[in-house]
C-alpha cells in the first residue's frame, strides 16, 4: 500500500494529482488490494471453479508477488497463489496477472509435495486438539488444569514418515507439542485437518 | 488555516517522496536507503518477506565515498537450511517439506515482533526490524580513526522448537554480512542410555534414565545472484590464504622457500565452467566484472569468506549429493532458487522441470563472463550444553562479503 498510515482521503487525493503513484514499483510486495484481486480472479477462473465444484473445504495458504524474469523489461504485476483442497488433498498453484487486464496465466494441481502449513492451519489444528477428550485428559494428567490449557505454547510440524496405511500419508496432518514455561508436555497430538480427526502419537525414537 | 495546512503538508511530503523511490526499484517501507553519517557512503536495497526463503534482498547498490553508485547484488536469499542430527537422522529441511516431510518455510513462520525486540531500530512491518547502528572503528591508524555504521534488516522464524534469527547487515565500507542466529529450545531430547553416544546429557547424573540432547549440524545454504556493476560479464576466481599442500612440509621453513608456496595467492584466470568446491584448508572466492575497472586498472569485485563455526564432516548420503560442496558457481536461472527441493510449490508455478538441487545445476555451462550465481554454505555444529535449557542462548553462523578492488583505496575515505 502506498504511504501506509496516511489517511485514505489524502492517499486518494495524491493519486488523483499524480497518476504515477498508481503504479507499484517492481519489487514492492503485493498490496492488500492486489492480494484481494488475485484471490477474486483465481476464484472466478473457469478451470478453478470446476476444480472447486465438489470441494467442501478450500483454503488459500498464501499469495505472494510473482518474481518476474530478469530479462522482462516492463513486466506486469503478478501473484503466485497457493491453495489446498482438503477433500481431495490436492495442492493448487496458480500465477495470476493483476491490474486492468487480470488473468490466471498458469494453473497446476498436484498431490505431492505438500506445501508448508500456514498459521490458520496451525490455529485450526490447535483448536481441534484442545477440544479432543484424549488430549484434554492427557494435559490434565500432566497437571495442567483445563482453564490453563488454552494458554499453552504450541509448536507444530508435519507428520514424519507416516506408513502407507496411515491416513496422514495422504491427508494434511499436523503434529503438535504443548509447552509450559518449564518445558514440553509429554503428549504428541496428531491433527488430521482433512478428516478433522485427532489422535495421540507415541514419540518416535530412531 | 491549520486544517488546510495539514493536507498540503502531507501532500507535499507524498510528492517529495516520489522522485527518490521512483528512481529505485521499490518504495518505503520496503526500500532501505541509508547514507551513513560518518563516512557518507550509501546502501540502497529492497527487502521482501517470501514464504519459503523468508527475508530476501533485492537490488543492493553501494555508493563508496567517491560518490559512484554501482550494483552489487540482484537478489540474495537463504537457499536452504539442512539440519542433520547424530547419528544420521532426523534430517530436517527447514525451508521446505522435502521427503521425508519435515519442516516449513522461513517466511510462513516468521513471527510478529514487539517494538522492544527491535529497539533502537524500527519495525518496517510487523515481522521485519530495520536498525542502523554504530559498528565501532571503520579503521584506526595511530591517532587517526574513523567510526563506522551499518544497517541491518532481520526477522525471527519459529520452526518447531527452534527460533531462527535471519539477519542481513550492510556496512558502510561496502561489506555485507548475512548471519543466522539459532535460539529457542532444544528440538531433539531423547530418553535412554542408548542415546548417550550421540549428545549431551541434560538431566542430573544421578537420575535413573538419562535425558540426552542430541548433537546436530545446521547447514545454512545461501543463493547470491551477484551483478557486479552489470548482470553480464561477471566471473569468479579463487583465493587461497596459502597454497594448499596435502601433507606436512619437510621442515617448518621449507614450504616458504619458493614463490607461490606460502602467502596469499590468486589462482590464475577465472573459472571456465560451473562447479562446486570445499573451503578447506582456507579458501575464499571473488566475483568480479571483467569489463569494469577501479582507478588503478584492476577489475572491481567482491570477496566471500566464512565466519563459520564448523565445516561439513562428510556425512553425505546417497540422496543428498548436493551436500558435498561449500561453494557453488552456476549461471543465472530465475527458477534455480533453492539448494535442494527446488520444485513447486517451494518455487514459483511454472518452474517445474528445473534442476532440483544445486549440484544438478552445475552442468558445465560457461561462467566466465556470464551472469553468475554463487551458492555459499555455512555450518554450525551444535553440541548441546547444560546452558541450552530451558532456552538456548543465541549462537550465530554466517559469512562475510567485502569489496575487493571495488575501489583503488579505502572505500570510506574521500
Amino acid at each position: 500500500m502506498l504511504f501506509p498510515g496516511v489517511p485514505r482521503p489524502l492517499r486518494l487525493a495524491a493519486l488523483l494529482l499524480c497518476p504515477a503513484l498508481w503504479a507499484q514499483l517492481p519489487y514492492d510486495p503485493l498490496t492488500p488490494e492486489e492480494t484481494a484481486q488475485a484471490e477474486s480472479v483465481l476464484l472466478a477462473d473457469a478451470a478453478v471453479k470446476q476444480r472447486l465444484a465438489n470441494e467442501t473445504k478450500f483454503r488459500i495458504l498464501y499469495i505472494v508477488r510473482h518474481e518476474f524474469d530478469k530479462s522482462e523489461e516492463a513486466p506486469p504485476r503478478r501473484a503466485d497463489v497457493l491453495g489446498y483442497l482438503y477433500t481431495t488433498d490436492d495442492t493448487l498453484s496458480a500465477v495470476v496477472r493483476l491490474g486492468p487486464d487480470p488473468l490466471v496465466e498458469a494453473l497446476s494441481v498436484f498431490k505431492s509435495p505438500k506445501p508448508a502449513f500456514n498459521r490458520d492451519e496451525v490455529t485450526e489444528a490447535t483448536r481441534l486438539a484442545l477440544a479432543d477428550p484424549g488430549v484434554r485428559a492427557g494435559l490434565k494428567a500432566a497437571g495442567i488444569a483445563q482453564e490453563a490449557q488454552s494458554k499453552l505454547r504450541v509448536l507444530s510440524w508435519p507428520v514424519e514418515e507416516a506408513s502407507k496405511n496411515d491416513p496422514c500419508a495422504r491427508h494434511r496432518c499436523v503434529a503438535l507439542a504443548f509447552h509450559t514455561a518449564t518445558g514440553p508436555v509429554n503428549l504428541r497430538p496428531i491433527v488430521d485437518l482433512s478428516a478433522q480427526r485427532v489422535s495421540l502419537s507415541k514419540e518416535k525414537l530412531p | 488555516m491549520t486544517r488546510l495546512r495539514l493536507p498540503l503538508v502531507a501532500l507535499a511530503w507524498m510528492l517529495s517522496a516520489l522522485p527518490a523511490s521512483a528512481q529505485f526499484f521499490c518504495s518505503p517501507p520496503f526500500l532501505v536507503d541509508v547514507t551513513f553519517a560518518p563516512t557518507l557512503t550509501r546502501w540502497r536495497f529492497c527487502w521482501e518477506m517470501r514464504p519459503t526463503e523468508g527475508l530476501v534482498i533485492n537490488q543492493a547498490w553501494y555508493t563508496d565515498r567517491s560518490g559512484v553508485e554501482r550494483k552489487v547484488l540482484h537478489r540474495a536469499s537463504l537457499a536452504q537450511l539442512h539440519v542433520v542430527y547424530h547419528p544420521g537422522r532426523p534430517r530436517f529441511r527447514d525451508l521446505t517439506l522435502g521427503l521425508p516431510p519435515s519442516v516449513w518455510g522461513m517466511g510462513t513462520l516468521a513471527l510478529n515482533l514487539a517494538g522492544a525486540e527491535c529497539s533502537p531500530g524500527v519495525l518496517v512491518e510487523p515481522r521485519v526490524c530495520r536498525v542502523v547502528s554504530d559498528r565501532g572503528y571503520a579503521w584506526k591508524s595511530g591517532g587517526s580513526f574513523q567510526r563506522g555504521q551499518e544497517v541491518s534488516v532481520w526477522s525471527s522464524s519459529q520452526l518447531g522448537a527452534y527460533n531462527y534469527i535471519v539477519k542481513w547487515t550492510f556496512k558502510d565500507d561496502g561489506s555485507i554480512e548475512p548471519i543466522v542466529g539459532s535460539t529457542g529450545e532444544l528440538q531433539v531430547v531423547d530418553s535412554g542410555a542408548q542415546f548417550l553416544p550421540y549428545g549431551q546429557r541434560v538431566n542430573p547424573e544421578g537420575a535413573a534414565t538419562p535425558l540426552v540432547a542430541r548433537s546436530h549440524v545446521h547447514n545454512v545454504y545461501y543463493r547470491l545472484d551477484f551483478d557486479i556493476s552489470t548482470d553480464v560479464n561477471n566471473a569468479v576466481e579463487r583465493l587461497f590464504a596459502y597454497t594448499p599442500h596435502f601433507g606436512p612440509p619437510a621442515s617448518p621453513t621449507d614450504a616458504c622457500v619458493n614463490w607461490g608456496e606460502c602467502g596469499h595467492s590468486v589462482q590464475p584466470g577465472p573459472f571456465p565452467t560451473e562447479l562446486y568446491e570445499n573451503d578447506w584448508p582456507f579458501m575464499s572466492w571473488r566475483v568480479y566484472n571483467r569489463g569494469v575497472f577501479n582507478a588503478d586498472g584492476r577489475t572491481i569485485g567482491y570477496e566471500l569468506f566464512p565466519l563459520s563455526r564448523d565445516h561439513w564432516d562428510g556425512r553425505i548420503i546417497n540422496d543428498e549429493p548436493w551436500s558435498r560442496g561449500d561453494f557453488y558457481v552456476t549461471t543465472f536461472n530465475g527458477c534455480e532458487l533453492l539448494a535442494f527441493d527446488n520444485f513447486p510449490p517451494y518455487i514459483p508455478a511454472g518452474c517445474a522441470g528445473t534442476a532440483q538441487d544445486v549440484l544438478a545445476m552445475v552442468s558445465g555451462q560457461n561462467v566466465n563472463g556470464a551472469d553468475v550465481v554463487l551458492w555459499y554454505v555455512t555450518r554450525f555444529t551444535h553440541l548441546p550444553r547444560d546452558e541450552d535449557q530451558p532456552v538456548m542462548p543465541i549462537e550465530y553462523t554466517g559469512f562475510h562479503m567485502q569489496p575487493r578492488s571495488w575501489r583503488h583505496q579505502t572505500t570510506t575515505l574521500p
